[in-house]
């Protein structure tokens, strides 16, 4: 269970709140890692058990592809857990994650190269339809048929943004990040980030507007 | 003109709380299981790469001093085991110089009284065993060859014989006889050292003064 925090009328301190962070959890993200470094295995599991869904669906919403996604999220953690002796509380956690997922993202689409896609840095690719995965659980029936429909309208819609800005829309709702980290992150000004997000919120809008 | 500054914003709350409602695919059980494998297998192996050497047994610290004791105690031994004759024996170099000086020098020559730094540890042992060999000698010849056997010291049994001989050959047999019971003092088996010349005259000199 995650929560988002969002300022009123400031889009980059908008971040997800973690349990941790809002000290339900006693433990960081960062003295989790540092804990397992220094050979904490139940420290990983914990922080594992805290990320893995949205670094899976992260990997799953950019490649329509479970088993691509599978390997994917496979692949990163196993260097999260490669780098544990290196790995410095600098930044946050979830900075440094979310690095580990884009770099190998990128590398699994070069690999791919039939691909169409080949750099999150692209505003102008699209890809290819999704496959529609099930929605989370709802206790009442009629909730559930629209957030179904949401989910799988949204799920569509997001396929059809441009590949940067899927990916700035999934590091935002997804990994929780800042429009400042996710700047960071890509390498590119924050103005760029806003405007990506700002393209990717009005075409999933558009996708619920016949539902609200 | 809401409809606009909705559009203007970069994110949207409804969007996302839609979004996670609806998307909450998590990875498949084996793939959870093989990075937690994993994770675990790691710290396994870092703590036996970390895991300290064995600390040296307790008698390992004292094996140096043990081993220098049994290296000092052996030498020790080996000391003491050695033959005593070599103690008694003048240094080589001294006989050998002594020898030409005693050949040269006139029969009736006393010996040289060596110098007071001459007088050492060795001398020392060599007087203790003569007094320990003097057996029943008198008093008086004991303290004689004591003062003979320091102040002729180092001579050489053969040397001291010569002289023996001299004595006697130049006619002085008072001088002669008692340098002979200072010999004997000094040394038991002095006769043997003596030349056939002059054993049947020694036979005569009595171990209480007497000729």
């Amino acid at each position: 269970m995650t929560y988002i925090a969002v300022s009123a009328g400031r889009a980059d301190t908008a971040r997800r709140m973690t349990p941790a962070d809002t000290g339900s959890a006693g433990e960081s993200d960062e003295s989790l890692m540092l804990a397992y470094a220094r050979g904490d295995a139940t420290a990983f599991e914990r922080l594992y058990a805290r990320h893995k869904g949205p670094t899976y669906r992260y990997f799953l919403r950019h490649t329509s592809d479970r088993g691509a996604a599978d390997e994917l999220h496979q692949d990163v953690w196993l260097k999260v857990v490669a780098a544990r002796e290196r790995y410095v509380a600098e930044a946050r956690f979830t900075t440094w994650l979310y690095t580990l997922a884009r770099h190998r993202l990128v590398d699994h689409w070069r690999a791919r190269r039939g691909s169409r896609f080949t750099s999150l840095d692209d505003d102008g690719d699209a890809e290819r339809p999704a496959d529609g995965d099930a929605p989370a659980n709802h206790a009442d029936p009629l909730g559930l048929v629209i957030d179904a429909q949401a989910g799988h309208r949204l799920q569509r819609a997001l396929t059809e943004v441009p590949a940067a800005q899927r990916d700035a829309f999934l590091l935002h709702v997804e990994a929780g990040l800042s429009l400042g980290e996710i700047a960071a992150l890509a390498g590119v000004p924050a103005e760029t980030i806003k405007s990506r997000l700002r393209y990717a919120y009005r075409r999933l809008r558009a996708a619920l507007e016949d539902l609200q | 003109m809401t409809e606009q500054r909705r559009d203007d914003r970069a994110t949207d709350a409804s969007v996302d709380a839609a979004w996670r409602r609806a998307a909450g695919e998590q990875p498949p059980a084996e793939v959870d299981a093989a990075i937690l494998a994993a994770a675990r297998a790691a710290v396994r192996r870092d703590a036996q790469e970390r895991r300290p050497a064995p600390p040296p047994r307790r008698w390992a610290s004292w094996q140096p001093l043990a081993a220098a004791a049994g290296v000092i105690g052996l030498s020790f031994l080996l000391v003491q085991m050695l033959p005593r004759d070599h103690l008694a024996r003048p240094p080589a170099n001294q006989d050998a110089s002594r020898a030409p000086a005693a050949e040269s020098a006139p029969a009736i020559t006393p010996p040289a009284a060596p110098p007071e730094a001459a007088v050492t540890d060795e001398a020392a042992i060599m007087s203790g065993e003569r007094e320990a060999t003097a057996g029943a000698a008198p008093r008086t010849a004991l303290e004689a060859a004591a003062k003979q056997s320091v102040a002729a010291r180092p001579e050489s049994p053969a040397a001291w014989a010569s002289r023996i001989a001299a004595l006697h050959d130049a006619g002085d047999l008072a001088a002669a006889a008692a340098e002979l019971r200072a010999f004997r003092a000094a040394y038991p088996d002095a006769d043997d050292y003596l030349p056939e010349a002059v054993r049947g005259w020694a036979a005569s000199v009595g171990h209480d003064g007497t000729p």
